[in-house]
């Protein structure tokens, strides 16, 4: 049975100034599906993705998402999805380096309300499923690369987003540690039932997506299912 | 509804305080920041308090002020009740600082007792003040000691004191009488209502809170800027996680809570240990009581509100520039080109608001003029200020060619660069004190004494310098010229006693009653004898209508302004020429219509009387004066030394003069370390590009000249629109008091070389950290 389509975005066109970013970009993410969007530096992967997230706002183009259109939200409703159905893991972990690891992971939660120990009590399972739970009281600038990105994982995932957003979660990690970061993020990932939109030019990395799209030019080329 | 809005109150008051815990756990940095901002907010907090106190501290002043009434309401003529008494001036001046002095005698048991002294001193012992206490045991106080010899028998209180540092004494005697210059009373204080501020005090008040608070607020946002990058990554990453800009708003409020909250305290702690360190300080003459320093209760209240508030919105106007992302922070500040229509109508508007006032000095007194001073001055100031990006940018804009550092230095500029914001504080800051020191010295000058009639006392040439007048003391006359005499530094003493005769019909003429000597400094004697009376030329040939021979007179002239006692002038009288000018142009000479030995007046009548004593002393000597003075007072506590043309207030305004310079320098000091903040701030945020310049192969010199040139430049142009301010705002407000305009070059020269220096210091103190920071390990990402 085919999952119902969870995002969907047609026909996106950004220019940063004379640079054209995306030129007519068009994707879908059903629920719970890996998507990896690849494609060669420049190519404005990245921009698709945060344009996907409400991060950045097309020039042209439409996004729906459960039945609403994106493009037209203010920051507080995109605010508001930020916190409650989307996730986002980047590069560098993009932690709060004040915070400890587990209030780092509260973090979504108590900005969604939550109070401070049961956001603390949901953020310390998730950094026991990724590994981490040793690590709930350091702060990210005691910890390494690979130990930061995992619990950039438990952050992105905390909320029970649909979709997590992912962009080159393994860049910065060698490969050993980006392969075991990637696992247990994909499988978290699915065990939530939450779509992916992971961009990355790493082909190993690409290897954990039900489906491929390739960017190139501001286009995207969608390839068959892999998996 | 109610349950929601409680789940709303409370999600946000979590997001102030998740700000205020960032603030506290974000390393070194955020720490520096939150003490910064507390720091920043206590000294305005501080600031702010005392300014609310003024009204207190005035009204308590004044009431002591009142309570001290005593002599000028005194009668000559009451007779004694139990519950009166006799009070007498005996105040004196010592090393230029006035000490009050009365000297007391209790007609009876019920006699009211001088404010702040618990019993009446014993005839001969005086009770002191702390401040006179610790002057008098002073190794250089040994003439005061030999002026007040008595012994002390008690401390005068607060309650009988202006402030902390008043020198003043309550002597007792068995003496005093209404013929001799006392007065009797019958209760202590006495209410006058009070005088506003003149308006030149009022000015100085009102220009110097704003250029007090100014540099003030240049820290506070200076403070606000520290950390800032580090600020901006954070917000970031909680945009990221969901945190709307209203959210993020409220965080970042939360993060300035903490150190506006800390400076409150700060402010609080700087409040009490100053006004406990003003107890010690006397400007002027004039100090204060620790609990008179107290703030009004609404005011101080708005204090403790408004500013932490006001430290709130300067974090959040500080990152108007920036748009916090989820995908980090855009600068929207960066290369914008600044525009001068809208900066040009705040000086405008605050010019044309003062020579509004101008028009109408005496508003001045109401608070509506006031206020309208006040709020001229702060646009004329703001304004000026405000002007400076623009001409900054206006001289980048077209000086991007010469030298490499100059380069680097001008395309920074262009970019906002950390200093402009605190140079603009500069010009707050040396505009407003040009504009006080401008005022002060229009005052002051104000205050100067006349210039002195050629050969009047005092004057260069004159006869005799300082006049004394010892009331009661005509019997001996020529014992206390002599005492002079014997003092180390007079060459000539002349004393005599001077009496206004009444003759009918109103008619009046003076009488001189002195030894032979001194008579014939006053006109040429053919013979003088004890017993012998003289009449000038003037007076014998009817000059002085209604005075002959054997003609009864009014001897004196009573407190209450009548006729003293009857008198017959002698019937032999001898007639004699007057001199001219006999005491060589000396202040205040009497007629000598009449002259007369002391033998020629009945003892009855000379003993009330009350003599002059004219001294010739060497004025370069240091301790001349105040040796007369003990001289005087030593023949009679009561007795008064007056030096015409004595610049008496010379000394409390040079006082005034050089706080001026040292609380310029302070505020200067203070914006240098904003400065400083700012620069340390940039280079840190800059480092990568440090090191990147520093691995191409660009000089360290090069770098360290270009951050100079980034801080010479605008404190350049902001020390050229600070003289120009100050000395149009400083010439508006000598009009506005009704003074001449006068600049003093050598103070505004003073200041303005202080602003420079203050750059250099800044460059020095930020080379160290920049050598550091441009070593290749910069180029480390994190």
């Amino acid at each position: 049975m085919t999952s119902p389509v969870l995002l969907r975005a047609e026909d996106l066109h950004k220019d940063y100034g004379r640079t054209t970013a995306l030129a007519g970009a068009s994707i879908e993410v059903s629920a719970g599906e890996l998507v990896a969007v690849m494609g060669p530096s420049g190519s404005g992967k990245s921009t698709l993705l945060h344009c996907l997230a409400g991060i950045v706002r097309p020039d042209r183009g439409s996004i729906g998402y459960g039945g609403e259109e994106l493009t037209g939200c203010g920051d507080a409703r995109l605010s508001a999805l930020r916190r409650s159905d989307f996730g986002f893991l980047f590069q560098f972990a993009q932690l709060v380096p004040e915070l400890s690891c587990l209030e780092n992971v509260a973090l979504p939660l108590r900005l969604g309300g939550r109070r401070r120990r049961a956001a603390e009590a949901a953020a310390a399972q998730w950094l026991e499923r990724l590994e981490v739970a040793d690590l709930a009281r350091q702060r990210p600038g005691e910890i390494s690369g690979g130990q930061a990105q995992r619990v950039g994982v438990a952050r992105a995932l905390v909320t029970r987003p649909k979709v997590v957003f992912a962009d080159e979660p393994t860049g910065a990690l060698d490969s050993l540690n980006g392969e075991r970061v990637m696992g247990l993020f994909a499988r978290a990932a699915r065990d939530s039932s939450a779509a992916v939109v992971l961009v990355t030019h790493d082909a190993r990395v690409a290897a954990y997506a039900d489906r491929e799209v390739i960017v190139r030019d501001g286009r995207t080329r969608d390839l068959a299912a892999t998996k | 509804m109610e349950v929601k809005d409680g789940q709303v109150r409370a999600r946000r008051l979590a997001q102030y305080l998740l700000g205020v815990r960032l603030a506290f756990a974000g390393g070194r940095g955020a720490r520096i920041r939150v003490l910064l901002s507390a720091l920043a907010v206590g000294l305005g907090v501080a600031v702010l308090l005392l300014v609310a106190a003024i009204p207190g501290m005035e009204q308590h002043r004044n009431e002591r002020l009142y309570s001290q009434y005593d002599t000028f309401y005194g009668s000559s003529t009451a007779a004694p009740t139990d519950h009166s008494l006799l009070i007498g001036d005996a105040s004196t001046v010592f090393q230029g600082q006035t000490i009050r002095g009365r000297v007391v005698q209790p007609d009876g048991p019920d006699a009211p007792l001088p404010p702040g002294v618990a019993r009446y001193p014993l005839p001969g012992q005086m009770a002191v003040s702390p401040a006179l206490k610790s002057l008098l045991s002073r190794s250089g106080s040994a003439l005061l000691r030999e002026r007040l010899p008595y012994p002390v028998s008690g401390t005068i209180g607060q309650a009988g004191l202006l402030g902390p540092g008043q020198l003043s004494f309550v002597l007792g005697s068995k003496q005093l009488s209404l013929s001799t210059g006392a007065v009797r009373i019958d209760q202590y204080g006495h209410y006058y209502p009070g005088k506003p501020l003149t308006p030149e005090l009022l000015l100085l008040c009102l220009v110097g809170f704003v250029v007090m608070l100014a540099p003030v607020a240049v820290f506070l946002g200076a403070a606000a800027r520290f950390g800032g990058e580090q600020r901006d990554r954070r917000l970031a990453a909680l945009r990221l996680c969901g945190a709307d800009r209203r959210m993020t708003a409220r965080i970042a409020a939360g993060e300035s809570l903490a150190g506006a909250g800390l400076g409150l305290v700060v402010g609080v702690l700087l409040f009490l240990l100053g006004r406990q360190l003003m107890q010690s300080v006397t400007v002027q003459g004039v100090s204060f009581f620790a609990q008179d320093v107290s703030p009004q209760p609404a005011p101080a209240a708005l204090v403790l509100v408004l500013v932490p508030l006001l430290a709130v919105g300067a974090t959040l106007l500080a990152m108007r520039g920036v748009s916090v992302d989820p995908l980090g922070v855009v600068r929207r500040g960066g290369g914008r080109r600044r525009r001068v229509w809208w900066r040009t109508p705040a000086p405008v508007a605050g010019l044309a608001v003062l020579l509004r006032v101008v028009r109408d000095p005496e508003g001045l007194q109401q608070n509506q003029g006031a206020a309208l001073a006040g709020l001229g001055t702060v646009l004329l100031l703001a304004g000026v200020a405000s002007l400076l990006p623009w001409l900054v940018g206006a001289v980048t804009r077209r000086a991007g060619g010469g030298l490499l550092s100059w380069q680097l230095a001008v395309r920074r500029l262009e970019f906002g660069g950390a200093s402009t914001g605190a140079v603009g504080g500069i010009v707050v800051a040396v505009a407003g004190a040009i504009a006080l020191q401008t005022l002060f010295t229009g005052v002051a000058a104000g205050y100067d004494p006349p210039p002195l009639p050629p050969g009047a006392v005092g004057a260069p040439g004159a006869g005799y310098q300082a006049q004394v007048t010892i009331p009661g003391g005509a019997a001996t006359i020529a014992g206390q010229a002599a005492s002079f005499r014997a003092g180390p530094d007079v060459r000539a003493a002349i004393g005599f006693t001077q009496v206004e005769l009444t003759g009918p019909g109103g008619a009046v003429a003076d009488l001189v009653i002195a030894d032979c000597t001194t008579l014939r400094t006053f006109a040429v004697l053919p013979h003088c004898a004890d017993g012998e009376f003289f009449a000038t030329r003037a007076a014998a040939g009817g000059g002085t209508s209604g005075f002959s021979p054997g003609q009864g007179v009014g001897f004196g002239v009573t407190a209450t302004g009548g006729s003293g006692p009857a008198w017959r002038l002698p019937v032999r009288t001898i007639p004699v020429s007057a001199r001219a000018d006999p005491l060589a142009g000396s202040y205040d000479p009497p007629e000598a219509e009449f002259l007369a030995t002391p033998g020629a007046v009945p003892a009855g009548l000379l003993r009330d009387q009350g003599s002059t004593v004219y001294v010739d002393y060497d004025q370069s000597r240091p301790d001349a004066l105040d040796q007369l003075r003990t001289t005087a007072a030593l023949i009679s506590p009561m007795a008064t030394v007056i030096v015409p043309g004595q610049v008496t207030v010379d000394h409390n305004f040079s006082v005034v003069s050089r706080a001026l310079v040292i609380g310029a320098a302070l505020t200067l000091l203070l914006i240098a370390a904003s400065l400083l903040v700012g620069l340390l701030e940039q280079l840190r945020e800059r480092r990568r590009a440090l090191a990147v310049l520093h691995a191409f192969g660009t000089a360290r010199r090069v770098v360290a000249l270009s951050v100079l040139w980034q801080n010479v430049l605008p404190m350049a142009l902001g020390l050229l629109l600070a003289v120009v301010g100050g000395l149009a705002l400083g010439g508006v407000l000598l009009h506005l008091a009704q003074l001449p305009v006068a600049f003093d070059w050598g103070a505004i020269g003073l200041m303005t070389g202080l602003g420079a220096l203050s750059v250099l210091v800044v460059t020095a103190l930020s080379l160290p950290p920049l050598m550091r920071l441009m070593r290749p390990g910069g180029l480390r990402y994190e």
